[in-house]
């Protein structure tokens, strides 16, 4: 019995491998680079980006002059 | 680039300091896509599913291939992947047939054996004996006698002592006869 079966096992046809093979393979490893470097966006990306704007928006509001108000203009005086 | 005078662990190196796919990893996709082809076809026993498991192998590969210290044999590495990719995917089919055809089963485990075909054995068919057995056992009995791996191949694959290897190949074997003697009885 013994020889038999591995024989069945070794003559066993197995197909050749698919001619589409190769860019399935290629396209699933840029759904995963796809996915890696979105998820790195959202993760590291999106909050550096948001922590740059809001530093950026401090400083405007840090070294701006205040804001001046407008007196009412006083009449005469400069007229002669 | 000079790939067939580098070796795999050089190559492997190699597409470890590649950004994407790139010429190391593709010539290694390419001396081993051959012979995952075949042991996924082997372990999974379907076409489709085999080009599935198969490109998940390589997926898997460049995804840890950073992780590759060159302790092993890089063949070692890639069928070591292969073989747990194909478990799984083994795994996660027979949860979702059982799923979905419970009763179509147990009509098919109610005959027997096939008519005719390939892989029938002396009035029953291989492969419904050997999917009897743990899917450890029937991958180590269809990489050792259909693939013609070592001993020291398989041991180093599946994590185990040469000797523990070929103890459990030898039973499974026993219990492969011992299923044989029961089908056709």
């Amino acid at each position: 019995m013994n020889a038999d079966w591995r024989h069945q096992l070794q003559d066993a046809e197995v197909p050749p491998v698919p001619e589409t093979f190769d860019q399935g393979v290629h396209a699933r490893v840029n759904h995963f680079l796809l996915a890696l470097h979105l998820a790195e966006f959202a993760v590291r990306g999106l909050p550096a980006a948001a922590w740059e704007l809001f530093r950026a928006t401090a400083d405007v509001a840090h070294t701006s002059p205040p804001r001046r108000r407008s007196r009412p203009p006083q009449g005469g005086n400069d007229i002669a | 680039m000079d790939d067939a005078l580098q070796t795999d662990e050089e190559l492997a190196l190699a597409a470890a300091r590649e950004g994407s796919d790139g010429l190391a990893f593709r010539e290694l996709m390419g001396r081993y896509r051959e012979r995952v082809w075949r042991t996924c076809y082997r372990l999974m026993s379907d076409a489709h599913d085999a080009q599935d498991a198969a490109q998940d192998v390589f997926v898997r590969l460049f995804v840890a291939r950073k992780q590759f210290e060159g302790r092993s044999k890089y063949s070692t590495w890639v069928f070591g992947v292969a073989l747990r990719t194909c478990l799984t995917h083994r795994r996660s089919r027979g949860r979702r047939q059982r799923r979905v055809r419970l009763v179509e089963q147990e009509a098919i485990e109610a005959v027997p054996a096939k008519a005719t075909g390939a892989d029938n054995y002396q009035g029953v068919d291989l492969d419904h004996l050997l999917a009897k057995l743990s899917e450890e056992d029937r991958a180590l009995l269809i990489m050792k006698y259909a693939e013609g791996y070592s001993y020291d191949e398989l041991a180093e694959v599946f994590l185990m002592s040469v000797s523990a290897c070929k103890m459990r190949i030898s039973r499974a074997r026993q219990r492969l006869k011992q299923q044989h003697s029961e089908a056709v009885a």
